[in-house]
């Protein structure tokens, strides 16, 4: 397996400076706002946010998929070194599936309705495998769908509405990840559309892969709880800024972002405890009405004062490898330094 | 059906919790047709709801948890008459409400009302809030204009909303804010016993707590009784005073909140628990259960849990576990939980 990179050895992904924006009513709304992270190989890293965050439309930039309108307006995405953003489509296309995988959230949508499995996962083969000769693509197809758990003899025939659902996520991990051997896999809420029994399930099957094939993976969800057990590192999002980086422990134990404080608050505990829950105060922040400020100052409860609304807070270091964007680090006589953030030791 | 013909009147929080049940389901089933219905096939039966007993005290938050498939909002709907059972019977305030209609459905209706999961597509886009919030009042005649206008300014307080959101537009309003005028809505004729369905699945984490915490007020301040429909476990056990697990058609356990989810019996709940997400920094426990939740068209023989469960025996496979009090208050439908008397053999 491949070593749990802390971008120490030579990144697989490395994102600098990266904006979307989208035509609004009144003017480009800018959905993603001047992302940089960078991505060892092997390494799980987690996107969380809520609607409207932008970890969607980032995750699809990266791959070269945002839907129509939606423009890079700045940054660049160097996978390997090479930036993807000026590649043409064409280029592009070879990328994809061969060193970029993608996974959905909803199976149903992805895959063909009226065609059987093995129709469409033999198309795959031919795309991205062309040395595998015609005759072995039943037999790597069985093997692949065994992989992840799937015993497809009899069932290739089968069109899609013929699986369950969990069934489906893991025929389109296999594609993802098996179908082209990619080093990363980009999973856009994998599990959102499961059970979960079921999520523990392809949970675990990511985890497998990930030890087994050295892949690297970035996990979308707005399921802070999920990630937490699945990946190394976080990414916390908030209305298209990252306010927080973090590797997994640091930010369940010590958040450093204010909004990751309040989200980790929000979550209710397991088993109830009968009092009133904590709840964030306000909506989810509205992109179309732009702030100078911080995109989070509205509903922040550890406010410094005007500072907050009037200047944009610039991303600090908090310790090594752990990064938040608030003006409370960047302050030089900052009340509350950041090693006396409250820990958060209730067991969940 | 005398009672429910006066106006709607609210009930005292109970002490104790020891009450005669205000809506109760009786060995209630409900099976749907399924696939094409042929003259040469045998026609095919989902039994979504495969002989329920539940109840529901005035004033009491029961929770009900499964996963997709498992008839849990059948079984809400099957309470309201929104559907009609296909055999056992519905109970409400001590009248069986089972065949009812006409103007005894209405009375009954009155009192008992839904919060939907999809807060955008349980309202008409083309009505404005007030509207929306009026509309169970004209439907049952309750007053006149000028009073229902009176009354949908309370309810719009009542749900933390601004009293200008009643000129406005559902497309208008976020999500968050629109659950809170559906749940309005459900509030306007004064009803005992309300049933939500996954009211705040569609909700952001964030926003979530929020919608939580309004219910749990509204349940204290009008003695509310609640059907609380769920998959996810944290958000049931924040709200409910007892919890229902419900299995392809059956409950699978019932018990106290609190009882249920630290010691959970049956095998499917420690599965569900054991498979929920943990907070705990540097505690990685992903527990996945075998399998996932068979179809219904055509359930395991037994006890449904049976392929998947890790403490199944022959027995499992033949004769289906009935729900046992195994502790007090504790029913659980399981041949291998303790408590069970050996005798019962095949």
């Amino acid at each position: 397996m491949t070593a749990t990179g802390q971008a120490a050895t030579s990144a697989l992904l490395e994102v600098h400076g990266l904006s979307v924006a989208y035509p609004g009513n009144s003017g480009t709304v800018t959905v993603v706002r001047d992302v940089s992270f960078s991505l060892g190989p092997g390494e799980m890293l987690g996107v969380v946010g809520e609607s409207g965050s932008g970890k969607s439309t980032l995750l699809r930039a990266l791959i070269g998929l945002l839907p129509s309108g939606g423009q890079v307006t700045s940054g660049e995405v160097l996978l390997r070194g090479e930036n993807l953003l000026g590649l043409p489509e064409s280029r592009m296309r070879g990328i994809r599936g061969s060193q970029l995988g993608m996974v959905f959230q909803d199976p149903v949508n992805v895959l063909n309705p009226s065609m059987t499995i093995e129709r469409q996962l033999s198309r795959i083969l031919r795309l991205h495998r062309p040395e595998i000769p015609r005759q072995r693509r039943t037999a790597e197809i069985l093997s692949v769908l065994e992989r992840v758990g799937i015993d497809g003899r009899g069932k290739l025939g089968s069109h899609p509405f013929e699986f369950s659902q969990g069934q489906l996520q893991r025929i389109m991990i296999a594609v993802a990840c098996l179908a082209g051997r990619p080093a990363l896999l980009l999973a856009d809420e994998p599990t959102t559309s499961l059970d979960v029994t079921v999520e523990a399930q392809i949970g675990e099957l990511l985890l497998d892969l990930r030890a087994e094939l050295g892949l690297a993976v970035i996990l979308v969800s707005h399921d802070i709880a999920l990630v937490g057990q699945l990946c190394d590192r976080v990414l916390v999002l908030y209305g298209g800024r990252l306010v927080e980086t973090a590797s997994v422990t640091t930010l369940l134990a010590q958040p450093g972002h204010p909004y990751t404080e309040q989200l980790l608050r929000s979550i209710p505990p397991f088993p109830g405890t009968g009092e009133r829950l904590y709840a964030m105060r306000g909506e989810i922040a509205d992109l179309a009405e732009a702030s100078p400020g911080c995109v989070f100052a509205p509903r922040c409860e550890s406010r410094l004062g005007p500072v907050c609304d009037t200047v944009e807070p610039a991303r600090s270091a908090i310790s090594a490898g752990h990064h938040a964007t608030c003006h409370r680090y960047a302050m030089p006589a900052a009340p509350e330094p950041p090693r006396d953030a409250q820990p958060i030791t209730r067991e969940r | 059906m005398a009672a429910a013909d006066d106006l709607p009147g609210r009930l005292l929080p109970l002490a104790g919790g020891r009450a005669a049940p205000l809506v109760s389901a009786r060995g209630v089933s409900k099976h749907f047709g399924a696939g094409w219905r042929l003259p040469w096939r045998p026609a095919t039966r989902v039994r979504a709801v495969d002989g329920v007993d539940l109840e529901v005290r005035a004033g009491e938050t029961v929770g009900l948890i499964g996963e997709s498939g498992s008839g849990k909002s059948t079984l809400g709907r099957l309470l309201l008459r929104v559907q009609d059972v296909t055999s056992g019977s519905i109970w409400f305030d001590g009248t069986d409400i089972t065949g009812a209609h006409g103007a005894q459905l209405r009375a009954a209706r009155r009192r008992m009302n839904l919060v939907f999961q999809n807060p955008y597509s349980a309202v008409d886009r083309r009505w404005r809030i007030r509207d929306v919030i009026a509309e169970p009042l004209a439907a049952h005649g309750i007053g006149d204009p000028a009073s229902r206008q009176e009354r949908v300014s309370e309810l719009i307080q009542l749900v933390g909303l601004p009293g200008t959101f009643e000129a406005r537009y559902p497309h208008q309003l976020s999500g968050g804010q629109l659950q809170r005028v559906v749940v309005a809505r459900a509030l306007a004729t004064g009803p005992d016993f309300i049933v939500a369905d996954e009211p705040t699945a569609s909700l952001d984490v964030s926003v979530r707590a929020q919608l939580i915490n309004l219910m749990a007020d509204l349940k204290r301040q009008f003695g509310l009784a609640m059907l609380f429909i769920s998959h996810d476990l944290r958000t049931v056990s924040a709200l409910s005073d007892r919890i229902a697990v419900m299995y392809l058609g059956r409950l699978v356990e019932t018990g106290p909140a609190a009882a249920l989810t630290t010691v959970p019996q049956h095998p499917y709940t420690q599965a569900l628990i054991a498979a929920l997400p943990r907070l705990a920094p540097g505690q990685r426990r992903i527990v996945a259960p075998q399998g996932e939740i068979p179809s219904a068209v055509n359930p395991p023989s037994g006890c449904h849990y049976h392929p998947r469960c890790p403490l199944a025996r022959p027995i499992c496979r033949t004769e289906y576990p009935v729900l046992e009090e195994k502790q007090p208050g504790v029913w659980v439908a399981c041949h291998a939980v303790a408590g069970n008397p050996p005798g019962i053999t095949v």
